[in-house]
């Protein structure tokens, strides 16, 4: 194979960088974008579409065509319109932009298609907005202290539970296949890139621009339907219920071609010697993660462009006056919301499956039985949506095949379980923080998965539906078996990843503080609903006022925790800066035997994988690579 | 590169107690907890026993605890053992363990087991869904239907959800509305549930019924009561702004009581009655208009 | 401003068939995404046609153009078939096959838009016309994606064949080898194959079963 030379471009002076095609361009092109959007779509709305009487001054054709064109000024200020048109001229393809470390900072601030740059720009934008989000859970929390003051108001109460949930469900999606699976799963491939580099960093960029979209809800007026934006209430909403519209819809599209992406990558780019059956866990939760990623998040989007016409063409499509259903939006709205909730929670089994066997050094047990857990999770998760829809009225003969299709789908999760029990069972079991944040996933996911056979159980579900039992059931298993896994992900990878170690007092610390005050927060959780308290309502019978307080005293520790770990980001990543080992973990897998730091290119020569991708234990111990390898 | 790892020798002797311990441990466990809760807290679980439907939930709650707590303890504590028994006590030492990758009579049994397990739940949840139809709305043309609704004609109560206020109407009487669910003593009540506007979620928790109101739709749920008792209905749907502030309060009444009752509200508002929209499973009010 | 010397780096290049291979596959994967998009509406056509709420399948005169909506069916279909016959037989010229695709696929969007100016019915008009805008609208919005893949292949085609191309540092993975630019169009022509299939079920819904 002979060498190809790669040149490098010189590097920008000083303040030149700032000009230019990157986000801050991005932002002034977007607010022009919004501005022109909105005076078009004023001169649009005239008497012939005035069908309901409207608020004075909400028109939704403005604020669309105002965030349409306003995303689309962002994207081109990016710069992410350039190679679209020059191919459009007819210039050959490249894949490469501004990757070369002589752009320096700039490149996390602009269209940048090293991998490892879009992880690290995600693990900042995925951090930045998951404290935001953890924020709006602070306030409904406070809200609740007291069933009769009201902090907030009934108005922006119900706003702030929309945009926790929405926030939360839309970052975290993307929480551990943006900065996790970005930087890793080319690397454990042995690849260089990711398949379209420039569609990875569109990803992010989206991203990112439809969270600013959900936070002009505030200007809007908020919207009060939750994140799961129920029809006709949403289609009643002002105007702020169209920045949740803009918001998903652009979430559905960065998880969708996410999701794309990671398929080509995995399926088309793996390295010699890496055959379907020597693939990381990791990489296989990803695998089947993207694969739920690509196909369910385009309904999403078809639902909530269906929202969109109803609020500003006046179809009716969920109007139920004039031919809509309700029952359309609900159906619709979960055949792709629980496929949401598994592409949640598989990069979390894989995260945990990856690090166990470094932590008990001993190979993975049962490896073909968690990648068939992983698929069967993933193929089932499209077939039990109904059972969110146990009580509403729809179809309620066939709630039998739902109840026992959600039953089943606790098999292929149980698979993940056995293998983790497995793997550690006679292991020589080092407790670090990443280890501990596993354990904590299979304590919080056991009680998370549990609940929810309780929830499957149709005469069960027929009291806990729409209570705070179904709060404390998801938000044991997202947040804490997809949180903790993330956590757990970042204190593994991150030393690797950025260079410097963790304090390891704070980490301590912070793991503890999170799981205790965790379970205190969602816990009691489980007994208001049992104890009839109804989700999403800003008042509650004074006997619940107790176990109210007690959990909103635990939701702050919890906050308290998290800002241990940022103290613990500023204190080791920006003041100390220790550097890290280059494989602190003595794991044997290849990302911990590439060079520090790891160049763009990663690695000099294409890897050739030995067949074992867990040796540990083994007489002769087979390296990651059999040739090849960093510098 | 990796630090160095010796291939582990395995330092526990050749016949070792783990498992034993593991299923000592467990079943212990078990038999602490399980008995704890289903005999303690038992007949107190939710939502209670005010309604033939209410009960038959509490049953199904029990059997779920029943079958979930030796299953959460076989995980904690292996979990709690493993960490215990094979813990590396000495931090500097990285060692590996030995290269067990799988073990086909474990995964054989592992299957086998939580399938049992996972039929028999989705069996027993259906046999108790169809016998008195749990108290869940089943929409317009229900088949759990309670078997004494053939020999006893049901009371049919329809609940008419607006925001912020559900609305009982009671068609048999002439059609009398009111905001106070009354109902009689030892009855099998018909609701039938619809909104006006948006969806809304009709929910007497201790009556053990919840039904989702949906324009334009007719969601049939059963209920069967017991004696004289007082509940709260909340709506269990956000349905917008005062959502939290959905609820009212409700009665059964012995027989007598209810039917003297009835008789006065409709003689009381005949009147008013006549000029109402005629009984109708279904309402459709003029279009939405744009609100909070 | 000093202008740092550029750095060489000699570095094994990624197997050429990774790129060709992925170019294939992402035009089967795009295909994954846009149908269940589309069945959000194929579901809706059934489930609010079944429902009838209120009577409000079709308020007032509801009758699609179906002279239009044939010749909009039509066109796409030419254009679909002629850009995968270009890309499996040899004889067929990509760049020809590419431009009258192209320019099909733009009559057929062009008249779509007509056809709304001479409906006799809104997108007000019940749950039917709801669908039927809805439909129709994203139909014609994402075959302009499809239409631009389909311009960038035949504009790069045409480069290279006719000795045009753009001069650009080599770099490590290759970019514009023939098997590369061929894998575009195979690539692109299965998805706008696809995508015409979408388009005549489509018709066949809305149109033929009205």
């Amino acid at each position: 194979m002979s060498a190809v030379a790669v040149t490098v471009p010189a590097r920008r002076s000083g303040w030149r960088q700032l000009l230019g095609f990157n986000v801050f361009t991005g932002v002034l092109l977007g607010l022009g974008g919004w501005f022109l959007g909105h005076f078009i779509g004023t001169q649009i709305h005239g008497e012939s579409l005035e069908y309901y009487s409207t608020e004075a001054g909400q028109n939704d054709i403005a604020i669309f065509l105002g965030y349409g064109l306003g995303v689309l000024g962002f994207l081109i200020g990016l710069g992410f319109l350039n190679y679209p048109l020059r191919r459009m001229l007819g210039h050959p393809p490249s894949l490469a932009e501004r990757e070369s470390e002589e752009y320096g900072l700039m490149r996390y601030f602009s269209l940048c298609t090293d991998h490892k740059v879009v992880a690290k720009q995600y693990m900042v934008g995925i951090g930045f907005w998951f404290a935001v989000g953890g924020l709006n859970a602070m306030m409904i929390r406070t809200e609740l202290l007291r069933p009769d003051v009201h902090t907030f108001g009934a108005d922006t109460y119900l706003t702030l539970v929309g945009m926790h949930g929405s926030m939360m469900m839309g970052t975290m999606t993307s929480g551990i296949l943006g900065p996790l699976a970005n930087w890793l799963v080319p690397i454990m491939i042995g690849s260089r890139r990711m398949a379209f580099s420039r569609i990875e960093s569109f990803t992010f960029w989206i991203l990112m621009a439809a969270e600013v979209l959900l936070v002009t809800t505030l200007i809007f007026g908020g919207f009060q339907t939750g994140w799961t934006g129920y029809q006709p209430l949403g289609d009643q909403g002002v105007a702020g219920y169209d920045a949740y519209i803009g918001f998903f819809a652009l979430v559905g599209v960065s998880m969708t071609l996410l999701g794309f992406n990671i398929i080509a990558t995995v399926v088309t780019m793996r390295a010699p010697g890496m055959s379907w059956s020597r693939l990381p866990i990791f990489v296989w939760g990803a695998l089947s993660t993207a694969a739920l990623m690509l196909l369910a998040p385009p309904m999403l989007v078809a639902t909530l462009l269906m929202a969109m016409l109803d609020r500003t063409a006046q179809t009716a499509f969920f109007i139920p006056g004039n031919g809509g259903s309700s029952y359309l939006f609900e159906n619709l709205f979960w055949f792709f919301g629980h496929p949401e909730v598994y592409i949640l929670a598989l990069p979390g089994f894989g995260i945990v499956l990856e690090l166990l066997p470094v932590f008990s050094r001993k190979p993975l047990w049962g490896y073909r039985l968690a990648v068939a857990g992983m698929l069967g999770v993933g193929f089932l998760s499209f077939f039990v949506w109904q059972h969110h829809l146990f009580v509403s009225g729809i179809d309620a003969d066939v709630r039998p095949f739902y109840m026992l299709s959600t039953e089943l789908i606790s098999l292929p999760t149980g698979f993940i379980f056995l293998c983790a029990m497995g793997t550690l069972w006679r292991g020589r079991i080092r407790l670090t923080v990443p280890m501990w944040f596993c354990i904590a996933w299979a304590f919080n996911f056991l009680w998370g998965g549990i609940s929810g056979v309780f929830n499957s159980d149709v005469p069960s579900d027929v009291t806990t539906h729409g209570s705070f039992f179904v709060m404390a059931h998801f938000h044991y298993t997202i947040m804490g078996g997809l949180v903790f896994a993330f956590f757990a992900g970042i204190y593994y990878w991150a030393p690797k990843m950025y260079g410097w170690k963790f304090n390891e007092t704070l980490a301590k610390i912070h793991f503890w503080l999170l799981f205790v005050a965790f379970n205190s927060t969602f816990g009691p959780l489980f007994a208001l609903g049992f104890m009839g308290m109804p989700r999403r309502v800003v008042t509650y019978p004074l006997g619940m006022k107790f176990l109210n307080d007690w959990v909103s005293a635990s939701a702050y520790t919890i906050a308290l925790a998290m800002l241990i770990f940022l103290a613990n980001v500023i204190w080791s990543f920006v003041i100390k800066r220790e550097p890290a080992e280059s494989n602190p973990w003595h794991a044997k897998s290849i990302e911990f035997e590439l060079a520090d730091p790891v160049p763009v290119y990663n690695f000099e020569r294409i890897p050739v994988f030995a067949p074992d991708p867990y040796p540990y234990g083994v007489e002769q111990p087979a390296p990651a690579l059999a040739s090849g390898g960093g510098s | 590169m990796s630090a160095a790892t010796t291939p582990g020798q395995d330092p526990q002797p050749k016949r070792d107690h783990h498992w034993r311990n593991v299923v000592i441990l467990w079943l212990l466990a078990s038999a602490i907890f399980d008995p704890l809760i289903l005999i303690v807290w038992g007949p107190g679980l939710p939502p209670g026993n005010a309604s033939v439907q209410a009960h038959g939930q509490v049953i199904d709650n029990q059997v779920l605890f029943g079958v979930a707590i030796p299953v959460a303890a076989a995980v904690i504590v292996y979990f709690a053992y493993v960490l215990w028994a094979f813990r590396e006590r000495n931090p500097e030492v990285v060692v590996d363990g030995p290269p067990i990758r799988g073990n086909a009579t474990v995964q054989f049994w592992w299957l086998a087991i939580t399938t049992t397990i996972v039929l028999f739940l989705a069996a027993f949840g259906t046999i108790r869904l169809l016998e008195d139809g749990s108290g869940g709305g089943q929409g317009p043309s229900p088949i759990a239907v309670p078997a004494s609704a053939t020999k006893d004609p049901p009371l049919q109560v329809q609940v008419i959800a607006q925001q912020w206020e559900f609305t009982y109407r009671y068609p048999s009487y002439g059609g009398v509305e009111t905001r106070f669910l009354e109902l009689p003593a030892n009855t099998l009540i018909e609701f039938h549930v619809t909104s006006l506007d948006v969806i809304h979620s009709f929910w007497a928790y201790k009556l053990g019924v919840k039904a989702d109101a949906n324009p334009g739709v007719d969601d049939v749920a059963y209920v069967h009561t017991v004696g004289p008792t007082t509940f709260t209905v909340h709506c269990a749907e956000l349905c917008g702004l005062w959502h939290g502030y959905m609820f009212n309060s409700g009665r059964v009444v012995p027989k007598a009581q209810f039917a003297s009752w009835i008789a006065q509200q409709e003689r009381t508002y005949a009147p008013a009655t006549k000029v109402l929209p005629p009984y109708s499973k279904t309402y459709f009010p003029s279009p939405l208009r744009r609100g909070g | 401003m000093a202008a740092s010397a550029p750095a060489a780096r000699t570095i094994e290049p990624e197997p050429a068939e990774w790129q060709v291979r992925l170019i294939r596959l992402s035009g089967r994967l795009m295909c994954g995404g846009i149908t269940f998009f589309f069945v959000s509406f194929l579901f809706a056509y059934f489930y609010l046609r079944a429902l009838d709420l209120n009577h409000g399948w079709k308020v007032g005169p509801v009758h699609p153009a179906h002279g239009l909506g044939i010749s909009i069916m039509a066109l796409f279909l030419a254009s679909g078939v002629f850009y995968r016959l270009a890309a499996r037989r040899p004889e067929v010229g990509e760049v020809a096959a590419g431009v009258l695709a192209v320019l099909l696929g733009l009559a057929a969007v062009g008249l779509q838009c007509y056809e709304y100016t001479i409906l006799d019915f809104g997108p007000a008009s019940g749950a039917y016309a709801s669908v039927f805008y809805g439909w129709t609208v994203f139909y014609a919005f994402f075959a302009l994606f499809g239409l631009y893949a389909i311009e960038v292949q035949t504009a790069t085609l045409w480069r290279q064949r006719t000795g045009r191309q753009v001069q650009r540092p080599p770099q490590e993975v290759p970019r514009g080898e023939p098997e590369v630019l061929l894998a575009g169009v195979d690539s692109t022509s299965f998805y706008w194959a696809y995508y015409v299939a979408i388009g005549v079920l489509t018709w066949i819904i809305l149109y033929l079963v009205g």
